[in-house]
């Protein structure tokens, strides 16, 4: 069953993905996008980070996606030629190198073996002892990552600031 | 279910960053009671914030090296000196914008609470010893980089750099997210010093997830510091942008860069090391020089000015490589020495910056050392440091990289070291001929600031001064190694 | 049974896919999207290392980068506005004052 699901899923992203990266319209793209979002998050339950998932959806799909849709339709972008000249002779270089190294890396990962890294200690069991996956998450973000946690505040506060002064129409 | 147990952590770790936070939130608030015409006080907060800064750094220096927050931050004395490093950058960065800034039309408090920002972020970058940290110092700077780089938002060219600059600034942070995630599913940690225990105890050497990491990791990171073959973004960036924003984006960004590279390499991943050198060894070739060779065809002084960061770099990168404690020790001197000639020769160009002209050609230069003669020699003590001649800093700087990669026996790498350097007296010597030798041309009204002229010859000063007394400086390098 | 190799496999796939289009893609935007597909890629690669190494720091990493790529989000479109009210196009073909 979980695996059924698991094809289901990472089918529907990997096709939603390549819709993302050939879409001519950039409305078609970022439909594609949510799309992803959605189906990662539903991965992430499959995992057991319910957590990350209801975040993943509030954040990703509600938060950035909105954005991207307010600026395409703000610019009222004419959907691009496609052609298939690269950009750049290197770039057409680096990107089959990244997908060289990335095919050989799948092939590796397939044949498995090369994660023996240290186990930690949020067993299913504990993370449930916690009360679930959230009461988890908060016990180690406000423990042991405290201080990353209070740095995003910072992040945003910043991107908050500089987004107003690049497009603020007129600034005191 | 339980409650959270909440350890209080050691706040001296990040004093330096809270200080500089909080006074950045004190001048957002301030910057709404300064009149338009007076944003100049804007300048003079952050000057005195950086001060504060400066002397909380020295607090925790008495504290010695301290690691608190589950060990992702840790506050030693190579991460002192490099914000140390910041503190100097920002402050010359300050003082050459309140003019220009001005001129540019741009005269905005947000300008100077976003530089702070990205010195916090800095700060957070040399001090992480966790790959989280790492990278939310990583990002935090260079966002709060972006939005300088666009910051002239009326001039297309300063929006195309931000654009190219953001672009490929978010997919090189991709790439070493992915190289990170690989390093924790192999060693089950994101704690560099866990990592490295681990991967101590583990035999991974030969693990090719382990080196599709080291990979990412420097690919990622050869753009942050914009080596070849990921440096495409700097020459437009760097021509782009504002030249105050020039001048602190080729020093800051590229040492906080160059710190967090050593701590993740030399501290984290040691064992790797025969992997990363081969390959940053052909990094720091390529881009001796192509920076060096591609410098020679440049007209704009920006653009030439970026190519050899490229090729600065590269010099740079000998130190790491050797990876000895000779070689960061170099390193750190490098940097030092680097801030006083990049933005002392960023200056002189902004003096040329007037409403109308822009002032960035080498051609704009024409009999500037004639009419200006004092300020004309600072531009020509800029480019013999440059070089790397005696007796400014830069040939101090470039002796002990040069030193250190031979003593680590890399002859090639530092034959190809001096051979570039020949090459770049080329263009360099071009820019003191034009200034020295062709004829003068109108419209050479400098900029009427005395910030900006203090810079100029301040920076002259101390290029000298560590080129001719450098022992104090090396002994601070030195002491400020890390324990390798 | 879904084994780690799994995930790893789809994100790998995913990963690549939006690193071909940040190479390939012309319009601004869809690169940024590009990228964003990387970062998911990648939180994917977490989620399921953090479930394999019955550790939380993988799920942790993951709510930072969101956070950062919501920072990010915000800024990358201010910085595309800007440009096109001075310039009317995201095509990063024809944003070429400078060399690309």
């Amino acid at each position: 069953m979980e695996l059924l699901l698991f094809y289901i899923f990472g089918g529907v992203a990997v096709l939603a993905s390549l819709g993302l990266v050939t879409g001519k319209n950039p409305v078609h793209s970022a439909l594609f996008m949510v799309v992803v979002f959605f189906v990662i998050a539903a991965l992430f339950v499959l995992l057991g980070a319910e957590f990350l998932a209801a975040a993943q959806i509030l954040v990703y799909a509600g938060a950035i996606m909105v954005l991207f849709l307010f600026v395409i339709m703000l610019l009222r972008l004419q959907p691009e030629e496609l052609r298939n000249t690269s950009r750049h002779a290197f770039q057409k270089f680096f990107g089959i190198v990244l997908s060289l190294v990335l095919m050989a890396q799948i092939a590796l990962i397939v044949r498995g073996g090369f994660f023996k890294g240290a186990k930690g200690n949020y067993t299913p069991e504990v993370v449930s002892g916690f009360g679930g996956n959230t009461e988890a998450v908060a016990a180690v973000l406000f423990t042991d990552y405290l201080f990353p946690f209070e740095l995003t505040s910072l992040i945003l506060l910043m991107a908050m600031v500089g987004a107003v002064v690049l497009t603020k129409k007129e600034l005191k | 279910m339980t409650p959270i147990q909440i350890t209080y952590p050691n706040m001296m770790v990040i004093l330096p960053e809270v200080v500089l936070s909080c006074w950045v939130f004190f001048m957002m608030m301030a910057d709404l009671f300064i009149p338009k015409e007076k944003k100049e006080i804007n300048a003079v907060l952050g000057l005195i914030g950086l001060a504060v800064t400066a002397v909380s750094v020295f607090m925790v220096l008495s504290y010695g090296d301290i690691s608190s927050f589950n060990d992702s931050m840790r506050s030693d004395r190579f991460a002192l000196f490099f914000k140390l490093l910041f503190i100097i950058t920002a402050a010359l960065a300050i003082l050459i914008s309140a003019k220009y800034i001005a001129i540019e039309g741009v005269n905005w408090g947000e300008y100077y609470s976003i530089l702070l920002f990205s010195v916090v972020g800095m700060m957070v970058l040399v001090s992480a010893t966790d790959l989280v940290t790492v990278y939310l110092g990583m990002e935090f700077m260079a966002l709060s980089i972006y939005v300088l780089t666009g910051f002239i938002r009326h001039d297309v060219r300063s929006n195309e750099a931000a654009l190219k600059y953001f672009l490929l600034g978010a997919f090189s942070s991709g790439l070493i997210l992915y190289g990170m995630v690989l390093l924790y599913g192999v060693t089950g940690s994101t704690n560099v010093y866990k990592i490295a225990n681990f991967l101590a105890a583990n035999d991974n050497y030969s693990n090719p997830l382990m080196i599709a990491s080291v990979i990412l990791l420097i690919s990622g990171f050869a753009f942050k510091i914009a080596a070849v073959p990921f440096h495409m973004w700097a020459p437009d960036a760097y021509e782009g942008a504002p030249t105050s924003i020039t001048a602190f984006m080729s020093v800051g960004p590229k040492a906080a860069s160059f710190a967090a590279l050593l701590r993740v390499f030399l501290v984290a991943l040691p064992v790797m090391k025969p992997h990363w050198v081969a390959i940053f060894w052909g990094v720091s070739a390529i881009s001796m020089v192509v920076g060096n060779v591609v410098a020679v065809a440049q007209t704009n002084i920006k653009r030439m000015l970026a190519y050899s960061g490229i090729g600065h770099a590269g010099y740079i990168l000998m130190g790491v490589i050797a990876g000895t404690r000779m070689g960061v020790a170099s390193v750190l001197l490098y940097m030092l020495v680097y801030i006083f000639m990049s933005i002392g020769a960023f200056s002189v160009i902004i003096l040329l910056r007037k409403t109308g002209v822009k002032g960035d050609e080498i051609k704009d230069f024409s009999g500037f050392a004639r009419r200006y003669p004092s300020l004309g020699l600072c531009m020509l003590i800029f480019l013999i440091s440059l070089i790397g001649l005696p007796p400014t800093a830069g040939f101090i700087g470039k002796l002990y990289l040069f030193a250190a990669a031979v003593e680590a026996e890399y002859y090639y790498l530092a034959v190809i070291g001096v051979l570039m350097s020949v090459v770049s007296l080329f263009y360099y010597m071009q820019v003191a001929k034009t200034m020295y030798i062709d004829e003068e041309i109108e419209g050479q009204e400098l900029v009427p600031s005395r910030a900006l002229t203090f810079v100029v010859y301040f920076c002259a000063a101390a290029t000298l001064l560590i080129g001719m007394f450098p022992d104090g400086f090396i002994s601070a390098a030195m002491a400020a190694v890390l324990p390798i | 049974m879904v084994t780690l190799e799994h995930y790893l496999v789809l994100s790998a796939i995913l990963f690549g896919i939006g690193a071909i289009g940040v190479l390939v893609r012309r319009n601004a935007i869809i690169i940024f999207m590009s990228i964003e597909l990387m970062l998911n890629a990648v939180n994917l690669s977490l989620v399921a290392f953090s479930r394999q190494l019955n550790s939380m720091d993988g799920q942790v990493f993951v709510f930072f980068i969101m956070t950062v790529a919501a920072a990010e989000a915000a800024i990358g479109l201010a910085i595309m506005v800007s440009l096109f009210r001075n310039k009317e196009t995201l095509n990063v073909d024809e944003i070429n004052l400078m060399k690309w």
